[in-house]
This record gives structure tokens, C-alpha cells and sequence, in this order.
């Protein structure tokens, strides 16, 4: 156990009944927290209380270890790092780990009783600094390698490896809200810490004022100069003169609120990778707030909000797709050789202008997960679409956001949302549909009403029928004829009246009956028209008599005989058609819609021309 | 819910002029033929009703 003085920053080790003194301790480096020596928590049954804390810097970013004692008698760790707190325990069970030279991001490490770990990143970090209680002396400025990640169900491991041939250590651990954690007085204090709040700087290029908003910012871009710069304890150390410079459409410092988070944007990139000799670029910006940091990214006028997800969060993953909660996301994009075009602002991570890396889009609108890989890290995002209107005014931004052009990779499909009501109203409507042509067949049958011979004969020019009685509402009427040419080729044609005897109302209509064979080259042939059939729509109940004045073919031997039927409950098939194509022009054109959208979308993927299917945001 | 209601509206529409036999487009014309025609000779009365009813011995 040893222990650093809080006035002479002395560390102090208890060897037996005397106290050695082991040497001077730095100063605390300037990080954001939100904690503080003393401060309590409680997970499940269990209380613990912050003892002491090492700060850590990997040369990316600076971060808080505090060293906890559980109410239980053991002790345990609470990190700090981008606004993010996972209290963790060494995992005590034997693990053969592979060395670290043979580990690689996105590996997987089997955790006997605990699961699988899903490396996220590799590096190596030393000790800055320290204060208060802890269980080993810490070796200042010597560099340890470690390999974090994350295992499904919410929780997360580092693999420690020792220096000097010493055995590396697990600790897992659960990422937590402060509030989770119990730890109460964290909510009590500002999330910046005060005497680094707004921290005055002076650029080194051209000697003009540099603010930090954090200052934890590892990488700083000079506002009037243009200079990139590290910034470690308020030193900074100059990198590059920047050289294009652009507008982001969101200024920084603008702030706002997005999916209930209050935000501040604190840094802006253009980030471009060129396919084919063309550039393409689009916008990210950082934000912080309350839960830390997070992201917004603009590309063609689409805003997308993302934030921080550990890898393990993912059920599985592969070239294709992505599932995470349940939901599946296809793949859209792959970018390889991403580069910054231009940086402005503050980070928390070391901005390396000529770094290269790949990123790898999967939607399910109106969702989107990002991962961006290097060879020592796997950063993985879930993001949102916010409409570009909303985000303006969430921001208090003057006049109009960019403006859009064409689809967005996560942008909802606006006719998505249709999708239940057009299935089910399509559905009802069938079902209705089926039903009334049921119930036609059965309460309005087609009902012969009038069987009449006609004779076709020189002295008959016009054939009358019996009077006979049309029952039952108004109804249609098909009046068919028959005839079977039983002595040849032939043909008759038909003026027929239906006539109401008491009104004189006539309704006329023409019909043929024919039959034609034969045989040309050896082959038979038929036309026929034996069976023709008209129909008569909106025929009144009364009492009718049927006028056929034929007209034949005057070499056809005669007489013969037509028979026509006069029948009620004829089925009318144009109201059906009508009827069909009336139900499905809706579903049809809202189809064509959705999937001309999609195509859109899915022409600026990497899958274009592939089968993209729906959208699957519809409600 | 609009679709539905529309659908609802179409195949109610559909049934009635199925079960009134509304034809829209009809393939018959309709007249009206007055009763001193359809009493006289040559109208719609047959050939051998109007033979027969001329009337003598």
C-alpha cells in the first residue's frame, strides 16, 4: 500500500512499521472529472469509496484510474475516459492471453466465465501522475501495453501486460452512468472541472489567443492561423500549418440539443476519400455535453448523430450486415485511405493529418452504425438521422441548413410510414372484395328468365317472343344465343329489343352467331362465334317481350333455328376490374415510391443495383 | 386509415353496381317506343301476330 502526500506530493510506502519515502510525484494533470478522494458509490448490495487515482496517457489522451475499496474488503478500479465510467475489478481466474504481439483489433479473447472479449483497441500508456491511497507504487513515465475491449451484455476488459517478463492481468468491468454508479456528489459537481474551464492558451505559430474548452483536448487547431497543435498540460506542441481551411455550415461553440442531449460543437473535420479520381468529403463534427462526447456527421445536407458503442454491444457482424438490439443493418459503404482534408476546433484524441483510415457504413434507417478501423483500433458508432430543419433550430442556426441532394444513407423513407396502412387496408379491402362477390352469388344468382326459339326463314323477318316477367330489383340482364350450324359454314346476325311492354322503354343490341372451318394446306382450321353473349346493365322489374330481326347468310340453307336466353343476375365484369385496379393503384403507386427512395439511397452504396428491399422503419 | 376507408368506399361502390347491374359502358342503345307504334303493323308486334289480327273472315 502507499500513499501520496497531499501537501509535498511525497509517495509514501509502508514497510512494516516504518513509512519509506519512494520519491516526488508530478503534479495532477488537468482532466475533466466528476469525481473526487472520498467519494461514494453503490452498485447492487455493495458500497465502495474512491481511495486514490493514477492518471494515464496513451499520447492520444489523458484519463483518470480511480483506485476504489469495496464495502466487501476488496478493491477495484473506476475509469474515467471521455465521459465514460467503468468500474472494473482484476478478473481472478487463470487466463492464458495471447501475447500482445500476435493481438489484433476485432480478435476475439475467451474469458472463461465471463465471456468474450472483442479487442477494440491496442496501445500502450504510462503513469503521469497520482494522488491518494494506492496498492502498488506506481512506476512514473514507464510504459505499459494494454488491449481494451468489450464482452456482449454490457461489459468491458483491459488486458493489462506487465513489464519486466510480469504476467498481464484482466480487469472487467461495466460501464455505468454516474447516477448508476451511485455516485452521488458526482452529480453535484460541474462536469468541467473549474480551474480548466475556458483555459487560456497562446499559439505558438502566430501568437494570437487559443481557448480550450476542455482540457482534456489532446489535439488543438489554432482559430486565426490555422496550426494544428497537441496540447498536453497546456504545452502545446505544434504539428502542421493547416493548409485548405473551410466553413463548417455548424460554427463551433454553437450549441444545441439533440436526441435529449444539451451539446456544444467543439471541433469540426472535413474528412474525403477519392474512388476513381474523384473526391468525395463530407463533415464531422464533436460535440460534448453532460454524457460526454459525441458526433455529428453532414454529408450532402443529411445530419446524422452518433455516439460511442462498444463492439461487444454488436450481436454479430459480418461484409453484409450488422445486428445490433435486434435490428439488422445492411451494409452500405466501405471507405478505404479516409483522410482529413481540414480540422478546426479542439479534440480529445491526437489528430494525425496524414493518418489513413477505413470506415465501414451499415443502415437500417433510420439507424446507422459506423465503424472506423486502423491497425490499433476499431471505433464503433450508432447513429441517428436528424432531420437537417430540426437540427437547425435545435442549434438557434439563422436561416437554412445546407441544402440536400439526393438520398441519405440512414434518411428515412418518407413512405415507409405508409407501409402497415397499406397492407392493411389493401388486405381489408380484398377480404371485403371476396365477401360481397360471395354474397352476389349467392342472393342475386343468374336466373333464366326466357328460353326462345328463333326461326331463320325467309317468310320470318322479325321473330316476337311470349311476354315474360323480369322479378326482383333492377338488376343486369345477359341475353345469350346458341346456335349450332349444323348444316355448315354459316353466319346470322341478331337486332335484338328488350322491350318493357308497359312503358315501350326498348333496349337494342346487336349480337352474330357464326361458324366458319375448314382446311387450307393440308391444315384445319375454326373462327366461331356460337355462343355469343350481351349483357344489359340496370334492367328494371316488369314484364318484357324479346324482338330478333335477323339477318343471314342467303346461302345458307334455311330454315333453321337460333335459341336465345334472356337471364337475370348477369355478373358485369367491368365494375370488377374497376373495382380491382381501384384497390391496387394506391399500394402500386406507394410501392413504386418507396422503392424508387430506396433506390436512390442504395445507388450511392457500394451495393448498387443489389436488392436492397424495404427500408424497415415503417411503423 | 384513409387507404382503408378508401378501400372500403371502392368495393362498397363495387357491389352496388354489381348488384343494380350499373353497366358503364353499355353496349346496347335505349329507346322509347311509343304505343301507337308498338300497336300498329310493323311494329314490334310479330309478323304472324300481325297477320293474324287483321282483322276479317
Amino acid at each position: 500500500m502507499v500513499c501520496v502526500c497531499d501537501y509535498c506530493h511525497s509517495l509514501i510506502a509502508r514497510v512494516g512499521a516504518q513509512l519509506e519515502d519512494l520519491g516526488h510525484v508530478p503534479d495532477l494533470v488537468a482532466i475533466d472529472t466528476r469525481l473526487a478522494l472520498g467519494d461514494t458509490g453503490r452498485m447492487q448490495k455493495l458500497t465502495f469509496q474512491v481511495l486514490g487515482r493514477l492518471q494515464l496517457h496513451q499520447g492520444a489522451a489523458s484519463w483518470n484510474e480511480w483506485y476504489v475499496a469495496w464495502s466487501d474488503g476488496s478493491f477495484g478500479w473506476l475509469a474515467e475516459a471521455a465521459g465514460r465510467v467503468i468500474v472494473s475489478r482484476r478478473y481472478e481466474r487463470q487466463v492464458d492471453v495471447p501475447e500482445f504481439g500476435r493481438l489484433q483489433v476485432g480478435q476475439g479473447v475467451v474469458l472463461k466465465g465471463v465471456g468474450t472479449l472483442m479487442i477494440e483497441e491496442l496501445g500502450d500508456a504510462r503513469i503521469v501522475s497520482a494522488q491518494g491511497e494506492l496498492p502498488f507504487a506506481p512506476q512514473l513515465e514507464q510504459s505499459y501495453r494494454f488491449a481494451d475491449g468489450s464482452i456482449s451484455g454490457g461489459l468491458y476488459a483491459t488486458i493489462q501486460y506487465g513489464v519486466d517478463e510480469q504476467p498481464a492481468e484482466v480487469f472487467v468491468g461495466r460501464e455505468l452512468s454516474y447516477e448508476a454508479a451511485g455516485l452521488a456528489q458526482a452529480g453535484e459537481r460541474s462536469w468541467r472541472a473549474p480551474q480548466t474551464s475556458g483555459r487560456a492558451l497562446r499559439c505558438k505559430s502566430c501568437g494570437g489567443p487559443m481557448s480550450l474548452k476542455q482540457s482534456s483536448s489532446v489535439s488543438v487547431v489554432c482559430p486565426h492561423c490555422h496550426t494544428l497543435f497537441n496540447q498536453e498540460q497546456g504545452e502545446l506542441d505544434l504539428i502542421r500549418q493547416l493548409k485548405e481551411r473551410f466553413q463548417p455550415a455548424l460554427p463551433l461553440g454553437a450549441r444545441g440539443e439533440l436526441l435529449g442531449h444539451k451539446l456544444e460543437v467543439i471541433g469540426w473535420t472535413r474528412r474525403a476519400v477519392t474512388v476513381d479520381n474523384v473526391e468525395y468529403s463530407w463533415d464531422e463534427y464533436l460535440l460534448h455535453g453532460a454524457n460526454g462526447y459525441s458526433f455529428l456527421s453532414e454529408n450532402k445536407g443529411h445530419w446524422t448523430f452518433f455516439t460511442l458503442l462498444p463492439l461487444a454491444a454488436l450481436t454479430s457482424v459480418s461484409e453484409r450486415e450488422a445486428t445490433f438490439q435486434g435490428r439488422r443493418y445492411k451494409h452500405f459503404q466501405r471507405s478505404s485511405d479516409v483522410r482529413y482534408v481540414d480540422v478546426q476546433g479542439e479534440f480529445y484524441w491526437e489528430i494525425k493529418p496524414d493518418q489513413r483510415v477505413r470506415t465501414d457504413d451499415y443502415v437500417q434507417p433510420p439507424y446507422q452504425l459506423s465503424v472506423e478501423q486502423t491497425p490499433k483500433e476499431k471505433i464503433w458508432t450508432h447513429g441517428e438521422y436528424i432531420p437537417a430543419d430540426q437540427l437547425w433550430q435545435s442549434f438557434g442556426q439563422p436561416g437554412s441548413p445546407p441544402p440536400q441532394q439526393g438520398v441519405g444513407p440512414c434518411q428515412p423513407n418518407p413512405y415507409a410510414k405508409h407501409k402497415r396502412g397499406m397492407l392493411m387496408g389493401f388486405g381489408f379491402g380484398v377480404a371485403l372484395f371476396v365477401l360481397f362477390t360471395l354474397a352476389l352469388a349467392i342472393f342475386q344468382p343468374r336466373r333464366v328468365r326466357l328460353v326462345h326459339q328463333v326461326p331463320i326463314a325467309d317468310n320470318q323477318p322479325v321473330s316476337l317472343s311470349e311476354p315474360f316477367e323480369l322479378r326482383g330489383g333492377t338488376q343486369a340482364v345477359a341475353i345469350s344465343a346458341v346456335s349450332d350450324f349444323a348444316l355448315g359454314n354459316g353466319w346470322a346476325a341478331l337486332d335484338v329489343s328488350l322491350i318493357e311492354e308497359e312503358t315501350g322503354r326498348s333496349n337494342e343490341l346487336d349480337m352474330e352467331v357464326s361458324l366458319f372451318s375448314g382446311y387450307t394446306d393440308g391444315e384445319a382450321w375454326s373462327e366461331d362465334n356460337r355462343f355469343p353473349e350481351q349483357r344489359l346493365g340496370a334492367i328494371k322489374p316488369g314484364r318484357y317481350v324479346l324482338r330478333v330481326e335477323p339477318h343471314y347468310d342467303p346461302a345458307y340453307p334455311r330454315p333453321f333455328v337460333l335459341r336465345l336466353e334472356v337471364a337475370q343476375g348477369a355478373f358485369l365484369w367491368l365494375p370488377l376490374w374497376l373495382c380491382i385496379l381501384a384497390l391496387g393503384l394506391p399500394p402500386l403507386v406507394w410501392a413504386i415510391l418507396m422503392f424508387r427512395f430506396e433506390a436512390r439511397r442504395w445507388s450511392e452504396s457500394d451495393h448498387a443495383g443489389s436488392d436492397s428491399d424495404d427500408s424497415g422503419d415503417g411503423d | 386509415m384513409r387507404y382503408t376507408a378508401y378501400s372500403i368506399m371502392v368495393v362498397t361502390l363495387y357491389a352496388f353496381m354489381e348488384w343494380r347491374g350499373v353497366d358503364l359502358m353499355p353496349s346496347s342503345t335505349r329507346t322509347l317506343i311509343p304505343l301507337s307504334v308498338r300497336n300498329s303493323p310493323g311494329g314490334y308486334r310479330s309478323y304472324q301476330a300481325y297477320h293474324g289480327n287483321r282483322g276479317g273472315k
